[in-house]
């Protein structure tokens, strides 16, 4: 579905990512590791256009992606549940949500997408008329998930949703993912929680200093030495 | 709306309207007609010049608030609307209140243009390339005005020049009423485009967080050139009426254009809602300035409160801290 093929990038004249491949198969939950400043950040940023590659190819359901305008690429049916919410602050909770619909299909949907999301976060349909930035950190980042799941994604990247979350919270937006995954959207995620993050995924891929170091099966990964060693305290 | 804002509001038109007056005992002998309806008088002029501030502020607040761009060429945008109604009201004889609509138009499409020709190319490269492009505007806009229109003052005139409408001891213009109730219908569809269109939706989203709205898949570009235009379209519905209130000649923008800079700044930046307050509130100190103490004192006393709010609460009356 999303196939990322040996990409570069870079913030002005300072290289951030090295050839990093990667790809994602439909109905899939993929996880990238790495510790903070490894470049998974500028990762997603470049797969969803905010950053542009300085070479190799981003392919979407066999189209390249890379070079097109972000809204043209949210179209196409990805949407990137940004690290730290980035929330509209002073609009409400509907508010919010109703920007997440912004292709004409989504539109026509939008009801019943609110109607789901509103099964999976009960808690945002009692906030409706509250504005977002009145919200919990938690509450806010099921917000952006769930504005990211009004445009009806293929392809749903998510930018470190535990960061900053109590574990009782972490552990209700993974269930989430989960749920979400299993209503047949491919999930994405980025994360620095790898134990979490390698229980749910099928695979994984880690990211250290812009360069893919290992990739493989959840359970390689976490059989794996230097995994043990820098990330699980092993 | 909090507390905070409302009493700060009250005690802000306390002082616009007590501090010329008090300044005025100690520089001046008071005036001697200084009777109710004079009061009155002060008051419903002060909030006529006070629409056309908030017609003016409101697009550059627009403006800043969705591309973050400061357009100091605001104030010819205004001029150049005057003059359209001008001549739409002249060549084609329509009733100057209904060019409005033709002007707004008109230069809603030249904004639309210089958004899409000059200031795209600039957006996001340097916040010096931009403040110089539009201050450039000024001369460039300026010029052609004085080219195609020379520098002699024209006003429109309205066909209802000479009509008063009295109430109880005041008599007003009828053109001043208009002018009110022009500006509140303008405001009124303003207000409705903003928070209940889909549009305007996109556009305060692409104001409060622009990189979360190109995740929506907003396309923030054809934000800012809507933006642009309708900020510009209000600019010139400001220029018509204060052509039709008072002469106009193509230099006659860059004054009230700082002004609304002081307006934005003083109701909060970005803010809808302090842009309408802070327009009026100025109108109103200006104008009883001008009756109490002499014209040459209104500016004064404008911008020593645009200090004082910006000592006290440096984010405005509707302000809010940066998220």
């Amino acid at each position: 579905m999303l196939d990322i093929d040996s990409v570069g990038a870079s913030y002005g004249n300072v290289q951030i990512l090295w050839n990093v491949s990667l790809s994602v198969k439909k109905g899939e939950i993929v996880t990238v590791l790495g510790p903070n400043g490894a470049g998974k950040t500028t990762l997603v940023k470049t797969i969803l256009g905010l950053l542009h590659a300085s070479s190799g190819s981003i392919e979407f359901l066999g189209k390249r992606i890379d070079g097109l305008p972000t809204y043209r690429i949210v179209d196409m049916g990805i949407a990137l549940v940004p690290e730290g919410r980035e929330i509209f602050p002073r609009m409400t909770v509907h508010e919010n949500l109703l920007l997440g619909a912004q292709s004409k299909e989504a539109k026509k949907t939008k009801d019943d997408s609110l109607e789901r999301i509103f099964q999976i976060f009960p808690v945002l349909k009692e906030r409706r008329k509250q504005l977002a930035q009145t919200l919990s950190g938690g509450e806010q980042q099921m917000l952006a998930i769930a504005r990211g799941l009004m445009s009806k994604p293929k392809l749903l990247i998510m930018d470190e949703p535990s960061l900053g979350l109590a574990p009782i919270l972490v552990q209700k937006i993974f269930k989430a993912m989960q749920e979400i995954n299993e209503k047949g959207v491919t999930i994405l995620l980025v994360e620095q929680n790898v134990h979490r993050a390698l229980e749910i995924a099928s695979r994984g891929y880690i990211i250290e200093a812009g360069k893919m170091v290992l990739a493989g099966e959840w359970d390689e990964l976490l059989a794996n030495e230097h995994v043990k060693k820098a990330y699980l305290g092993l | 709306m909090n507390r905070v804002n409302i009493v700060g509001i009250i005690v802000l038109i306390a002082i616009a309207i007590a501090s010329p007056i008090i300044a005025g005992s100690f520089f001046a002998p008071p005036p001697a007609f200084i009777g109710p309806e004079f009061l009155v008088q002060i008051v419903a002029w002060g909030l006529i010049i006070g629409c056309i501030y908030v017609l003016l502020a409101s697009g550059l607040n627009l403006i800043f608030g969705v591309m973050k761009v400061v357009n100091f060429s605001h104030g010819e945008f205004m001029i150049l609307g005057g003059y359209v109604s001008y001549w739409v009201s002249i060549l084609v004889g329509l009733d100057p209140y209904l060019s409005i609509f033709v002007s707004m138009v008109v230069i809603g499409l030249v904004g639309v243009l210089t958004e899409r020709v000059c200031f795209r190319r600039v957006l996001g490269t340097s916040k010096l390339n931009e403040i110089i492009l539009s201050l450039g505007l000024i001369y460039v806009l300026q010029n052609a005005m004085a080219i195609s229109w020379t520098d002699k003052p024209i006003q429109i005139r309205s066909p209802f020049e000479f009509v008063t409408v009295s109430f109880g001891v005041v008599r007003m213009g009828l053109d001043w009423l208009i002018v009110i109730g022009v500006t509140v219908l303008i405001m009124a569809g303003f207000y409705i485009l903003i928070k209940r269109t889909e549009v305007g939706r996109a556009m305060r989203a692409t104001s409060q967080n622009r990189s979360a709205a190109m995740l929506m898949g907003i396309n923030v570009e054809r934000m800012d050139m809507f933006s642009f235009g309708l900020g510009t379209a209000l600019a010139a519905t400001a220029g018509t009426l204060l052509a039709i209130l008072a002469p106009i000649t193509p230099q006659a923008g860059a004054i009230p254009a700082l002004k609304a800079f002081t307006i934005i700044v003083l109701g909060g930046l970005g803010s809808t809602i302090g842009a309408v307050v802070g327009g009026l509130v100025y109108g109103l100190v200006e104008n009883s300035t001008i009756v109490l103490l002499g014209a040459t004192w209104k500016d004064a006393i404008a911008f020593a409160i645009l200090i004082l709010v910006l000592i006290i609460r440096p984010t405005g009356l509707f302000g809010e801290k940066e998220a």
